[in-house]
């Protein structure tokens, strides 16, 4: 028996040995379900037509202003598609937090990132159901590129995306011909990311860095080397300021 | 022996429940999972009473929902969602510390304070299991109890903890790497 087989065989006869006492939680729950009937029936209750249409007409105006002053904002402090990536200027940072600030205003810890691709903002939202919550968190600006070799030593663009999200949630980027890039950013304390990259063709690859920020770098390499991916990632101010 | 009776699947009792609203299919639906459930948050929260406590509140804030399932995941993985989120949220909000921590800062915490009472109870070894779980950062736990205490695939798991499957790899091989070197002597 190897030690991983062991270690798990030690904590299930642990787990075991703390079992509940399935009636005492099973009794517990069905008088807590009981005094939640008159919430269901309340739930259940429809709201009138018209406030169910107000909502989300707020919410669409809201967004076409955000959607305008973010194009505006971005196209400010946009830089073009780098052969290799730059890092993300202070200007951007800044630019990218002001957007971030005010979509965060409207939609609170609902909001779990932005995708601030070719000059227009795309929002991800998590709903009400408790199974989605997250945690409030500080955002990270993510830039992530594709190049291609040009089969005499040099790199040519495929691709950049730029994408604010928050740490550990799953940033996902389609590419060509069905490919998907999925990238995980989890902070260290010694103020590094660990970046754990996959590439979805068909089969996942996998490849888990750990980075600065700021400081650019490849994340995987996919397509037999032909293409890498590269990332800036870095920190938006939270208060005017580079912090990283 | 099969009794040839229709045991309704999961997903099926909760469409039961969606039209009907009868509290009778969600304590069979609950009732299937509360054991499983309990034994998920345990290893997590580290303590029997908070575990009691976060699993009704996990079925309570399910009931709640439960009309918004739309069956997009197995119910047990929603279910396993809910109870992650509910123990990794009550953990915060005990602790107190900023939301910026990452997994290696948080990976190796102070040893819990495990009484000489509940040492002697439940034996050596518990005392130690459950001292070098604490050592763990919850995230490392609640990946390490997905997949090698409930033996969730890896896919499942990862969805459960609405992380990559790679990233779910990494969390069990760093837990495993922690727990080994401090119960190296019970593994010997």
């Amino acid at each position: 028996m190897n030690p991983d087989q062991k270690l798990d065989e030690l904590l299930r006869d642990w787990t075991h040995r703390h079992a509940p006492d399935d009636t005492a939680l099973r009794e517990n729950l069905q008088r807590r379900l009981a005094g939640e009937r008159f919430l269901q029936l309340a739930d259940a209750t429809p709201r009138p037509p018209a406030l169910r249409w107000v909502t989300p007409l707020l919410t669409l105006a809201s967004v076409a202003v955000l959607i305008v002053s973010g194009y505006i904002a971005l196209n400010l402090h946009s830089t073009p598609l780098p052969p290799t990536l730059a890092a993300l200027t202070p200007a951007e940072l800044a630019a990218r937090a002001e957007v971030y600030r005010g979509v965060k205003e409207l939609f609170g810890d609902r909001l779990t990132g932005l995708d601030l691709s070719a000059n227009r903002l795309q929002m991800s939202l998590v709903g009400d159901d408790p199974a989605e919550a997250r945690a409030p968190a500080r955002p990270l600006l993510v830039r992530l590129a594709a190049l291609e070799s040009d089969g005499h030593g040099g790199w040519r663009p495929l691709w950049q995306k730029e994408i604010v999200t928050l740490p550990q949630e799953v940033v996902r980027v389609p590419a060509a011909d069905g490919a998907e890039l999925l990238c995980w950013i989890c902070p260290t304390a010694d103020g590094k990311l660990v970046v754990d990259t996959q590439w979805q063709n068909g089969t996942a690859r996998d490849e888990t860095r750990v980075v600065t920020p700021g400081r650019p770098g490849e994340l995987i390499r996919v397509g037999a080397g032909r293409c890498r991916i590269v990332q800036s990632i870095d920190w938006l101010p939270t208060d005017g300021t580079r912090s990283s | 022996m099969p009794n040839g009776a229709h045991e309704p699947a999961d997903e099926e009792l909760v469409r039961q429940f969606q039209t009907s609203g009868a509290t009778a299919d969600l304590e069979v639906l609950f009732g299937r999972h509360m054991t499983r459930v309990r034994q998920m948050i345990f290893p997590i929260v580290l303590n029997a009473s908070d575990a009691d406590d976060l699993a009704q509140e996990v079925f309570i804030r399910a009931a709640r929902s439960l009309h918004d399932f739309r069956g997009e995941a197995r119910f047990s993985t929603w279910l396993n969602r809910i109870a992650i989120n509910t123990s990794l949220t009550f953990l915060r909000s005990r602790r107190r510390k900023p939301h910026f921590a990452g997994e290696e800062e948080l990976a190796v915490q102070p040893a819990p304070h495990v009484s000489p009472s509940r040492a002697a109870a439940h034996g050596e070894l518990d005392a130690a299991i459950e001292s070098a779980l604490a050592r763990l950062a919850p995230e490392l736990r609640a990946a390490l109890t997905l997949t090698a205490i409930h033996g969730l695939k890896p896919a499942e798991a990862a969805a459960s903890l609405g992380c990559l499957t790679a990233t779910l790899y990494w969390r069990v091989h760093q837990a495993r790497k922690l727990l080994r070197a401090e119960l190296q002597d019970h593994l010997s």
